[in-house]
């Protein structure tokens, strides 16, 4: 029996349809656990990025429910929503870094704007840093990383406040197969630090090529006119 | 509010590279306040009439009269009819149109030459004879400096072009900004930092710089002031530029922080409509 602590984001019966009149979500329904990594797959404009945004409430669903972390984000107010936002870690693509800064200044950076100061932005800034890898490279300036580094990076930084989530939004585009592996690296260790990943990826085979199972890939296919 | 102060502290940082900009902003709001300030005391009003003509009679008390004696009699003459105003005078203060007071004396403001003479025998009656002399002085005053109208026209379209000119310079400084920022702008964004905050701390940037414009005006205010404060003439066409200690100080820190502000999150929202957002630099800053 699951207990609301140990599911990260739970949707039911979403849907949501264009101004357009496409139906891209019919009864969308999915669990994501708090130590599960969950891919998003499909063709473009099967819906990947707008799920992240509905989960984030950037979107309104046409219908449906969305919980993270146990609450409805659907029915919270701008305050309480701000303060669960900031539980949500989230990539976008094209990811977003501070080139000029220092790994460790970018994870900083975001502390500060947050209001995280002393004991807890330390916690946040070296568990960020050793689950990510970036221990040893914690000095070096942003622009000085690599592609796969920099997504990694973009990683860091979203979960230096620690959410309870992490959306990645095509985080493997373009990336080469090292750069894909050290991203899928950084997820599996972000996972142990309990904190559950939904990914989306255009990429079907991407999921079983890293060993993961059916149960851990979420279809979705082009919306229809409704 | 730390978090706040610290996003105001970094956007400081990124305003001081457009440092060219925001001063032209900053220069453009202090001109927006003078030419403002122009057309507002150019119309200061005058209290006499140009060209025209006062007459005070100016009433020399005997010795004897103690001060309260004067009070007295003061009000009493003031309650007369055709008499304006009553004021004193020590033995040696000046007296209206030049020279000085021969003895302490009461000047009464009338306004009928007719009136000055039923005056003279009044005043002696309330003052039980402790008169020494009645004086009747009749003053013109010389036609004041006029300034053509088209002088406060001239002012009303300064301020309105100055205030098209720091709208625009504040459009192209928060653009400019935004562009250095754009990076930190939308990690914040995407971090679950609150559009308000961030805007809201723009608006305060532009309002600082702002704060700039407004000492230069001051500075300039009160620095003319200084140098022509003592030409008659600029007494008679702006006489609320000497008079008003005030005003300088309100325009400049009630009117100039608003206007900046108004102007920072004008520039903004314009920034951030959609489809008019500059590109993100990927060029790394340096």
């Amino acid at each position: 029996m699951l207990g609301t602590y140990d599911i990260a984001i739970q949707v039911s019966e979403l849907c949501f349809v264009t101004e357009e009149g496409v139906a891209v979500f019919e009864g969308l329904s999915f669990t994501l656990l708090r130590d599960e990594i969950k891919f998003v797959t499909g063709p473009p404009l099967s819906g990947k990025t707008l799920l992240l945004k509905l989960i984030m409430r950037e979107v309104y669903p046409t219908r449906g429910q969305i919980l993270v972390a146990g609450r409805n984000i659907l029915r919270l107010n701008a305050r309480k929503l701000a303060r669960l936002r900031e539980r949500i870690g989230f990539v976008p693509y094209p990811p977003v870094i501070l080139p000029s800064r220092t790994v460790e200044e970018n994870l900083r950076f975001k502390l500060r704007a947050l209001g995280i100061k002393g004991e807890r932005a330390e916690e946040g800034v070296e568990k960020a840093l050793s689950l990510t890898g970036f221990s040893p490279l914690k000095e070096v300036l942003a622009y000085e990383l690599g592609e796969g580094e920099r997504r990694v990076l973009a990683m860091a930084v979203a979960i230096c406040n620690d959410p309870v989530v992490l959306l990645c939004d095509d985080p493997f585009r373009g990336l080469s197969p090292a750069d894909q592996e050290r991203v899928m690296e950084a997820l599996r260790s972000i996972r142990t630090g309990g904190i559950a990943s939904l990914v989306t990826t255009d990429d079907p085979t991407l999921p079983r090529r890293f060993g993961f199972p059916e149960e851990a890939v979420l279809p979705l296919r082009p919306g229809v006119v409704a | 509010m730390t978090r706040s102060l610290f996003i105001l502290g970094e956007l400081l940082r990124a305003s001081v590279r457009e440092w060219s900009r925001w001063l032209g902003f900053a220069l453009a709001l202090g001109l927006v306040l003078a030419s403002g300030s122009a057309m507002a005391l150019l119309q200061g009003g005058r209290t006499e009439k140009p060209g025209g003509i006062i007459r005070v009679l100016v009433v020399y008390l005997s010795e004897e009269l103690s001060d309260a004696a004067i009070d007295e009699l003061g009000w009493k003459l003031w309650e007369l009819e055709g008499v304006k105003k009553v004021s004193f005078r020590f033995s040696g203060d000046e007296l209206p149109g030049g020279g000085v007071s021969k003895g302490r004396a009461l000047l009464l403001w009338i306004g009928e030459e007719g009136v000055a003479s039923a005056l003279e025998s009044e005043v002696s009656r309330l003052a039980g004879g402790k008169v020494m002399e009645v004086e009747l002085l009749t003053l013109r005053y010389p036609v004041p400096t006029r300034l053509p109208p088209l002088s406060r026209v001239i002012s009303l379209v300064a301020l309105v072009f100055f205030a098209f000119v720091s709208l625009v310079l504040a459009r192209s400084a928060v653009v400019r900004t935004l562009s250095h920022w754009r990076n930190e702008w939308d990690l914040l964004r995407f971090s679950g930092v609150e559009p308000w905050l961030l805007m809201g701390d723009f608006i305060a940037v532009a309002l600082l710089w702002g704060l700039v414009g407004c000492v230069l005006y001051l500075a300039i205010y009160q620095g003319l002031k200084g140098a022509v404060g003592g030409i008659p003439a600029v007494r008679e066409v702006a006489p609320g530029y000497l008079a008003s200690r005030a005003f300088p100080y309100l325009t400049a820190f009630i009117i100039g922080p608003v206007w900046a502000a108004l102007a920072g999150g004008f520039a903004l929202l314009l920034t951030l409509r959609p489809g008019r957002r500059p590109r993100v630099s990927e060029i790394p800053e340096t």
